[in-house]
């Protein structure tokens, strides 16, 4: 399933740097335009030449690589168009040609901003109420229409600050009755509006609130209602939350709590907190008791399928047609295999079978629900036919090839998922192929998703009640209806293998997705998208697992993460309220996901087990690269590059939660 | 320097002794019985236990029994079963058979508490004012004299319409009006009677000591809000609390983004902006200020490295030799009872020119003096028992030579050691630190001995800054002991000398993982703290395998040595300190399977550093060769000349560099 293309084009670039950092007897790359300056929109062909010390020209080809293709895309032999301003690099390559060696060089090519435009206000409060404050959210948009993030307006005025302040960052806070105008400025262009300050009607706040008694990690809600002198509610009055807290440890404790502004409130820490609820000068406040989460549970390793000589990567777990259990594990970088193994005593996990077809890389392997079909993805092949290949896994001691599949797959696949007689194949990372395979030795397409955003690239695709999560690095997880079912938890909208239809997206800054699993909460009831990350920025993997809330397929809001420190993320699987998740170096983390989802759900004392998966011997000793977990019956199995195969248990709960 | 843990791996090691016993298979042929059944003490009582182990058939076996303490500081008992109740609460006591077919038992004890005897209102106000609220806090003594933190106190109060308690002991009043409050603790009771007063605070003026000035994550802005009456006068005892609204850069799922004191101390993990309230009744200001990224960032480079291939290493020394040139000593742990020398002028070079065997198996540290002509070496684990400290001449460390043996009353062992004026203050069996005289190295003397009187006590490490010596004992925390203090130091002394140890102050924290100490006094503000590092292993360890291990530093603040705060920590998540060293307000520390760590400890410090984007590089030595692969467990730094050097238990010595900063910067 999911994975490394990302890894491989970081690894290979890193490497590239120090490799191509030598001797180019006295060659040079030369680029053309100079200086490289581009208005958004522009569309150039850049020229590379190879000279040599006298200038004269080589006849060595150059390949041009965008590290910014949705900002600046650029065809292999220089074909350019500027997307978006900002400074991007380029990377002109060349392979060794004759006795002229590798060469690399980063050029930035500069995108100019186009001239700022205007100010937009977010919201613009036409009437406050005295004594109460409104942050403005003041934008800079440039004549192109782009939103400039870069900017921050710092210039605010208040025309009569008897009657209304501005602070630098645009916080009014009215003071008295009466109209003030409210400008804000920025580099010579201004925007302002006028408001008018009224008496505050409210007199007292009411507070509210779900819990008083709840455990670290539960999301309670303070809600507030202010009144007026004669009791009546004053709906449009605005509340601030805040809190004030006394955690168990205060000995240099670090943050022990949040709140949001809609009155959710969430500890790290065990303790006291007092939340308040405010307006103007009418305040009420409630105090909560905040107990430790108490969900750790004792792990125990059953067994292990030791692999040390060559990295392993995904794993899958099922029922064979005999009843007894089977694993089967792909390998990376090496020689093309795929192990099964027989885990039905999963203290004696026993390898009973090889498949090795032609690649590199046997990245993804699925088991279809009837225990009967597997497909392995193919990358890396001598004779760059990659595809899939679809095997017959009735009797796993003798795994049988039905078909092999690379019709216009030839670039790689590197996940695939089997959802109802079809197979969902990501393809070269552009776009996903659905594969009819009712007839597994004759196996044919019937339709193909791809994104249209420029310098689109997808990941992972993984189907569930008919719907299809897929994992799109900087486009996010993208929700597609390929037959959405009366079970799914959200509407689909009619969609067929044979017509995909797209349901809604999510994406996120950082541009990491590399997974993606959605599950509806079954303590709260919410429905949410777990999206994974893959990185590995200095070579060592990072990144966590982002939380989307989803009220329907439009709206959403990244509500929650979890992140362990100084580690990276791979492969999830939630099941039960609980988040089975391989954290490479951090190995495997199984996590408390129940009840409503805020913060980092790493500080709240909400991870249940941990297993650091290492061999002590082979290609990497002692060295956690956990890959993927798969719960099963009562067991977790779990797939570490550097050591293979894991099947564990949890222990029974055995602490009583101390509240809920 | 700081140092090691063999004297908690030693306990780890007991203990899954302990465990396997107890669990042996035996235990189904032999059992013991403890008379009597329940062991219930008073405070101070004494209890003798009898033991009988009787065999599968019921009949008394012959076997020597012997009793252990499992919380030794709370409850002791001599080995043969005398038990005494040093402090209420809930223990256990180990008791075993010695010699083959060992099974063993462990015996529940309580110690109960004595009943309360008085209750009182503590740190109450002098005028108490309408729409206030504040915690209440008591003094709970019982019958022992002792103060108690675990009683519950129940509060009423007679006017529920002038003011209401809950259940967490706030006190919220609400108008004008006489009251009285009711604490109950056990049967004891006392009352404190208000007379509520209308708030004269109309306005509240709200400052901090960053004004025109950026502010960073991790920097501690120090607000304070004056009540005011409606006139400008001062409101002094109106009492004002504090919050924030956090408004992080990044929303999207963010962990909690900064934390406020009702002091009015604040400081931020995230960059964003943030509205500080301060409030007094139904009056409230606010302020708001931006917060940047901290950007202390720097590469780190690896410049050299010595690995160990067979052997744990344990601590290091760097110096420059009477030569010129620089050296190194590396220590052994657990193994042939080594100590290395390297040259390490070219840190890109390091090689190995010397090396010493002793009899022992860990030559756990290492020091050399001053003037680059002596080192002391610590033994454990002698074959003859005769442990104690090698002293050696090191002018020349391509060929070192041993000078004296000192083992005069340390042959229980020598963990740490100290070399300071002319003296080796020796951490002499984990219970106390002798004092040796070394002006003649080839005949030293004990002079003097520095030993805690508290119940269990024991002691890890010892080291001395201007005069004052700073050990690490545990349970008992960080002492302070004057052993000659000078005018260079940072906190007065009290007459002390080497032969006449004077105690001066100690701050012990409840985890009591003390293990390493280091004073220092902050170059940005000129606050003394001591750096007080916890050494733990809770998830076991395991001698031929990768390891994990607990705990963090605790930066203590010493308003003068009787008012010792605990205001931060540096917590690396997952990993477990060791040494450190702490220089123009850097800290070097060894985290053990998390490397080595480089802080950012400028400016006052609070909360939790490590999540301020303090951390200035991070290092992990990790080496294919090593003793244990791929495995850092790094156990001491020393910043020497440019460089950092560090040792590390599964690889060796190593040296790296600090580059420069790549980012603009915010400060």
């Amino acid at each position: 399933m999911r994975k490394t293309i990302q890894a491989l084009l970081v690894i290979f670039l890193l490497s590239a740097t120090q490799l191509f950092a030598q001797n180019t007897n006295g060659l040079q790359i030369i680029i053309e335009p100079d200086p490289l300056k581009f208005n958004v929109g522009d569309e150039v062909r850049l020229v590379a030449k190879v000279v040599d010390s006298m200038g004269v020209v080589q006849p060595d080809t150059v390949l041009f690589f965008s590290r910014a293709s949705r900002s600046f895309t650029v065809t292999r032999d220089g074909y350019a168009k500027a997307l978006a301003p900002g400074m991007h690099t380029v990377i002109v390559f060349k392979n060794a040609q004759g006795d002229n060696p590798r060469m690399r060089k980063d050029i930035v090519v500069d995108v100019t901003y186009p001239q700022i435009d205007r100010i937009v206000f977010a919201e613009i409060p036409t009437q406050m109420y005295a004594g109460t404050s409104f942050q403005m959210d003041a934008k800079v948009y440039d004549e192109l229409d782009f939103l400039r993030d870069d900017l921050e307006v710092t210039e605010f005025k208040s025309s009569k600050t008897s009657v209304a302040d501005v602070n630098r960052f645009g916080k009014i806070t009215a003071k008295k009755k009466g109209k003030f105008k409210f400008t804000a400025t920025y580099e010579g262009i201004e925007n302002s509006f006028e408001i008018k300050v009224v008496d505050n009607p409210v007199t007292s706040i009411e507070v509210s609130i779900d819990e008083d008694l709840a455990r670290t990690g539960d999301v309670l809600h303070i809600s507030a209602v202010a009144k007026d002198k004669k009791g009546r509610v004053v709906e449009d009055a605005p509340i601030v939350y805040s809190f004030t807290s006394s955690p168990d440890d205060n000995l240099g404790q670090g943050a022990s709590a949040q709140i949001e502004q809609d009155g959710r409130f969430v500890a790290n820490h065990s303790g006291l907190y007092t939340l308040m609820a405010r307006n103007g000068g009418s305040i009420d406040e409630v105090t909560v008791k905040i107990n430790p989460r108490n969900v750790a549970r004792d792990i125990e390793v059953l067994g292990n399928g030791a692999v040390t000589d060559v990295a392993t990567s995904d794993l899958w777990v099922w029922e064979g047609v005999d009843g007894r259990d089977y694993a089967v594990t792909g390998t990376w970088g090496a020689k093309g295999d795929a192990y099964f193994w027989d885990v039905t005593d999963p203290t004696n996990i026993t390898p009973i079978d090889t498949i090795r077809v032609d690649a590199r890389t046997v990245n993804d392997v699925k088991v279809s629900d009837d225990g009967r079909i597997a497909i392995i993805s193919r990358e890396g092949a001598s004779d760059r036919k990659n595809g899939l290949v679809i095997l017959d896994v009735t009797d796993p001691s003798n795994v049988e090839v039905l078909s092999r599949f690379d019709d216009g797959l030839t670039g790689g696949v590197h996940n695939v998922f089997i959802y109802e007689d079809h197979v969902y194949a990501i393809n070269n990372g552009r776009k996903y192929d659905i594969i009819n395979i009712e007839d597994p030795s004759n196996p044919y397409r019937v339709s193909v998703f791809e994104l249209d955003t420029p310098g689109h690239a997808v990941h992972d695709v993984w189907v569930v009640d008919g719907i299809a999560y897929s994992s799109n690095w900087a486009d996010g997880v993208v929700a597609v209806d390929v037959g959405g079912m009366a079970s799914a938890d959200m509407p689909g909208a009619g969609g067929s293998p044979e017509n995909p239809v797209q349901l809604g997206s999510f994406t996120y800054p950082s541009g990491w997705n590399h997974a993606a699993f959605p599950f509806k909460s079954e303590s709260s009831d919410k429905f949410y998208i777990a999206a994974g990350d893959e990185a590995f920025p200095n070579g060592i993997p990072a990144g966590w697992i982002h939380f989307f809330e989803l009220d329907n397929w439009e709206q959403s809001r990244e509500v929650a993460r979890y992140e362990v420190p100084e580690a990276g993320t791979h492969n999830i699987w939630i099941k039960d309220d609980i988040m089975f998740v391989a954290y490479y170096q951090g190995g495997l983390r199984i996590v408390d996901v129940s009840g409503e989802l805020m913060g980092n759900l790493y500080d709240q004392g909400r991870e249940i087990a941990k297993f650091l998966p290492t061999a002590s011997e082979g290609i990497a000793p002692n060295s956690p690269q956990a890959w993927g977990p798969q719960p099963y019956k009562d067991m977790i199995f779990v797939s570490d590059m550097n050591s293979g195969l894991w099947a564990l248990r949890m222990s029974p709960v055995n602490e009583t939660a101390s509240a809920n | 320097m700081k140092k090691t843990s063999k004297y908690s791996l030693l306990s780890v090691l007991v203990l899954l002794l302990g465990v396997s016993l107890s669990t042996a298979s035996l235990a189904q042929e032999k059992k013991i019985v403890i008379e009597p059944a329940e062991v219930k003490l008073k405070l101070n009582e004494e209890l003798q236990l009898k033991a009988t182990v009787y065999d599968a058939d019921g009949n008394v076996t012959q076997d020597t029994v012997q009793f252990f303490s499992r919380s030794r500081r709370n409850l002791g008992v001599t080995q043969q079963g005398l038990v005494t109740a040093y402090k209420p609460g809930s223990y256990a006591i180990l008791v075993r058979t010695i010699g083959a077919n060992r099974v063993s038992l462990n015996v529940p004890v309580t110690i109960e508490y004595p009943p309360v005897t008085s209750v009182k209102f503590s740190g109450t106000p002098g005028n108490v004012y309408e729409g206030t609220s504040f915690p209440l806090h008591f003094e709970v003594m019982d019958a022992s004299g002792a103060m108690r933190d675990n009683v519950e106190v129940m509060l009423t109060s007679s006017n529920e319409k002038v003011a209401t308690v809950n259940d967490f002991n706030e006190i919220k009043l609400l108008k004008k009006g006489n009251v009285t409050i009711t604490a109950k603790a056990e049967d004891v009771t006392q009352t404190w009677k208000i007379s509520v007063k209308d708030n004269p605070t109309d306005d509240i003026e709200l400052t901090h000591n960053y004004d025109g000035k950026s502010i960073r994550t991790g920097d501690v802005v120090r607000f304070v809000g004056k009540a005011k009456t409606s006139r400008g006068a001062d409101v002094a005892d109106a009492p004002i609390n504090y919050a924030f609204i956090a408004t992080p850069d990044d929303n999207l799922g963010q962990g909690a983004s900064a934390l406020i004191e009702q002091d009015g101390r604040f400081v931020a993990n995230h960059p964003g902006k943030y509205t500080i309230l301060a409030r007094s009744g139904n009056q409230v200001e606010e302020t708001t200020i931006r917060v940047v990224y901290r950007n202390v960032q720097r590469p780190v480079q690896v410049v050299g490295q010595g690995i160990v291939p067979d052997v744990k290493t344990s601590d290091l020394w760097i110096w420059e030799g009477v030569d010129g040139r620089d050296y190194a000593i590396t220590g052994t742990w657990g193994a042939r009872g080594e100590a290395f020398f390297w040259d390490v002028t070219d840190p890109s070079n390091i090689h190995t020119i010397d090396t010493v065997q002793v009899d022992a198996r860990t030559v756990n540290d290492v020091k050399v003096s001053e003037d680059g002509r002596i080192a002391v070496i610590t033994r454990e684990g002698a074959s003859d028992r005769k442990n104690g400290i090698i002293i050696l001449d090191v002018t020349d460390p391509s060929n070192v030579k041993t000078l004296s043996e000192y083992n005069k009353d340390l042959t229980g062992g020598v963990h740490n050691a100290f070399i300071y004026e002319n003296h080796v203050y020796a951490v002499n069996n984990g219970r106390r630190y002798d004092i040796i005289n070394i002006d003649d190295p080839t005949n030293p003397t004990t002079v003097g001995r520095f030993e805690l009187d508290t119940p269990g006590h024991a002691i890890h490490d010892v080291w001395i800054e201007d005069g004052i010596a700073y050990s690490s004992n545990w349970g008992d925390g960080i002492i302070a002991v004057d052993i000659g203090s000078n005018t260079s130091a940072d906190m007065p002394g009290a007459g002390g000398s080497p032969s006449n140890p004077v105690p001066l102050g100690s701050y012990k924290y409840p985890s009591g993982w003390n293990h390493a100490a280091f004073p220092f006094k902050s170059k940005s503000t000129g606050d003394f703290y001591v750096a007080a590092g916890d050494e733990a292993f809770p998830y076991g360890l395991d001698f031929s395998g990768p390891n994990r291990a607990a705990g963090y530093v605790h930066f203590v603040k010493f308003d003068g040595w009787e008012n010792p705060k605990e205001v931060a920590r540096y917590e690396v998540p997952e990993a477990g300190s060791h040494n450190y060293w702490i220089e123009d307000d850097i800290m070097y520390a060894a985290f053990y399977n998390g490397g080595l760590r480089i802080v950012d400890i400028s400016g006052e410090l609070m909360g939790d550093l490590y999540q301020q984007g303090r951390e200035i590089a991070m290092f992990l030595p990790r080496h294919k060769d090593a003793a244990i692969p791929n495995a850092p467990f790094t156990w001491g730094p020393q910043p020497y000349k440019g460089h950092i050097f560090l040792s590390d238990w599964n690889s060796g010595i190593w040296a790296i560099k600090l580059g420069e900063s790549t980012s603009s910067g915010t400060n």
